[in-house]
């Protein structure tokens, strides 16, 4: 079961899909990341059995007094389309 | 210093944006509130929907947080904001805390009672303090929509009886006040000091009624109490006469600069030509920035560049191209080029040379046929005068044949000799005929071009 994402930073959006693998997206800015966290915590609420009595979904965009991570290790993976 | 969480009964406010779910995707936004902020009590029984109150808790101010709120907590089966929002429809909101007012106070918190946890700070209450001071000054405030209905208690209540002079229909209605309380506060309320009430010390502002500097001196009892207007006035009037006396006016002196010193005064940017610096040849040059006069006046009348127009010229001032037309010559007319003459004059002078040569050649050829003869008919007569007398008679023939021949030579020379005049002199008229033929030819080609050229 991937969990919820989790938004880093500002900018950085970090989940664990179902096989337990990490995934650090980094978006060109905050409002994107936050805009692609509302659509997966909509799709989150919407996997829900009984809509009607799904449980309040939140997740912290920001949070003031949490410390900045400073120092990260980071694998790039750069995908290409195949041309059109 | 950690913020505090929200805990149930604080009330946050609140700035936010709220989309509807539609068809499992994120809809329109509904509703937003990002100028000023909502108030919302966390946990509490409030007009917000239950699924903001409730997502609330934990947040600290500053932090933004993202609520997917079910139907059930939201506008459940009735919908909402007028019907923007559909019956059983999820809400996707985004919310920034910006404010944070406790619900007991925690005074053993590490925050200060600061009035950001009172009432003064909010635009609203500002607001309600300003009627509440125009309100005491007498004049009717005009009532904004959305201002709260009770005046903070933080303001200084103090309740002055304002002179019947001052609008006595409202101190008849009320009396003792400048007008009716809007507000309609007891004024028991209004007397309680405020605990966040700080009493300054009286400021003196100059301008609003504080006697001029210049009045303390003057006064010769206490500094305010014996302050008298009239002396006040003539120590000021005295003051500024010294001021005069000390520094005459000076027709360009600088303002009066309340906030520091202007700018330093370039004398480049001045109009009086008194503040001109004496000039510097080193920057005679056009382009240079002190050149604040017109560069082409009397003072550089070595330097200016040629007139574009004749100033004598009549007709002013010539469009740009007619311009540059006077200063050209006019068109030179193309040369007169007389071809070379058709006629081979190398024959000519062949034929003519070969007509000279021949006759020269016959001439010398005759001549030295003659003298032969003359020198033979000489020889003749000296052997036939070196014979004896009884030769005598062959003599007399001898001489007669040699004079018969040279008489026949010299006719047939003669003859020829015309004959050679007569075709010199037909050279030479063939000559001369050609020549005019030539000449004719170039006088007439001239003429033709000369006509040409007048026409």
């Amino acid at each position: 079961m991937p969990s919820l994402p989790q938004i880093q930073n500002d900018s950085y959006i970090s989940i664990y899909d179902h096989t337990q693998q990490n995934w650090s997206l980094r978006f060109a800015s905050s409002a994107e990341a936050v805009a692609f966290a509302q659509h997966v915590l909509l799709a989150k609420h919407l996997m829900a059995a009984n809509p009607d009595a799904a449980p309040l979904l939140t997740l912290d965009a920001k949070v003031p007094d949490k410390g900045k991570v400073r120092y990260a290790l980071s694998l790039s993976l750069s995908l290409s389309l195949p041309a059109l | 210093m950690a913020l505090q969480e929200l805990a149930s009964g604080d009330v946050a406010g609140i700035k936010y944006r709220m989309w509807i779910e539609s068809g499992g995707k994120l809809g329109d936004e509904v509703d937003s509130k990002t100028d000023t902020h909502a108030r919302v009590t966390v946990n509490g029984n409030s007009h917000a929907i239950k699924g903001l109150e409730q997502g609330l808790a934990g947040m600290k101010k500053g932090g933004k947080r993202l609520l997917v709120v079910p139907p059930s907590l939201a506008f459940g089966k009735a919908g909402g904001l007028s019907s923007k929002v559909p019956p059983d429809t999820a809400l996707v909101i985004e919310i920034d805390l910006v404010r944070v007012r406790s619900a007991n106070a925690r005074d053993d918190d590490t925050e200060p009672p600061t009035p950001s946890k009172t009432d003064v700070t909010s635009i609203e209450d500002e607001k309600a303090n300003l009627l509440s001071r125009m309100s005491k000054v007498g004049g009717q405030p005009v009532m904004l929509a959305g201002a709260p209905a009770l005046a903070p208690a933080s303001m200084p209540q103090q309740q002055q009886p304002l002179p019947q002079a001052y609008g006595t229909a409202a101190a008849a209605a009320a009396p003792g006040y400048g007008a009716a309380n809007p507000y309609d506060i007891p004024p028991q309320q209004q007397q309680q000091p405020s605990p966040y009430n700080v009493q300054y010390p009286p400021q003196q502002q100059p301008g609003y009624g504080a006697p001029p500097p210049g009045a303390a001196g003057a006064a010769t009892g206490g500094p305010l109490a014996l302050y008298n207007p009239a002396a006040a006035r003539e120590a000021q009037q005295q003051q500024q006469q010294q001021q005069q006396q000390q520094t005459p006016p000076h027709h360009h002196a600088q303002p009066h600069q309340p906030y520091g010193p202007g700018p330093e005064p370039s004398p480049y940017n001045s109009n009086n030509s008194n503040d001109r610096p004496p000039y510097d040849d080193r920057y005679r040059r056009y382009g240079d920035p002190r050149h604040d006069y017109p560069p082409y006046d009397s003072w550089h009348e070595r330097d200016r560049p040629p007139p574009d127009r004749d100033p004598r010229d009549p007709r002013g001032y010539a469009p740009y191209e007619r311009r540059y037309e006077r200063y050209e010559p006019p068109p030179a007319p193309a040369p007169i080029v007389i071809p070379a003459p058709t006629v081979d004059m190398s024959k000519l002078i062949d034929a003519t040379t070969a007509l000279h040569s021949d006759i020269k050649t016959t001439m010398a050829t005759t001549t030295s046929k003659i003298e032969d003869m003359v020198r033979q008919a000489l020889a003749n007569v000296a052997r036939s005068a070196a014979l004896p007398d009884s030769s005598g008679y062959l003599v007399r023939r001898e001489l007669e044949s040699v004079k018969a021949d040279f008489n026949e030579t010299e006719a047939k020379l003669r003859q020829q000799l015309k004959e050679e005049q007569a075709a010199h002199r037909v050279a030479q008229t063939t000559l001369e005929s050609l020549r005019e033929e030539l000449e004719d030819e170039r006088r007439g080609r001239t003429r033709a071009e000369a006509s040409t050229y007048s026409a």
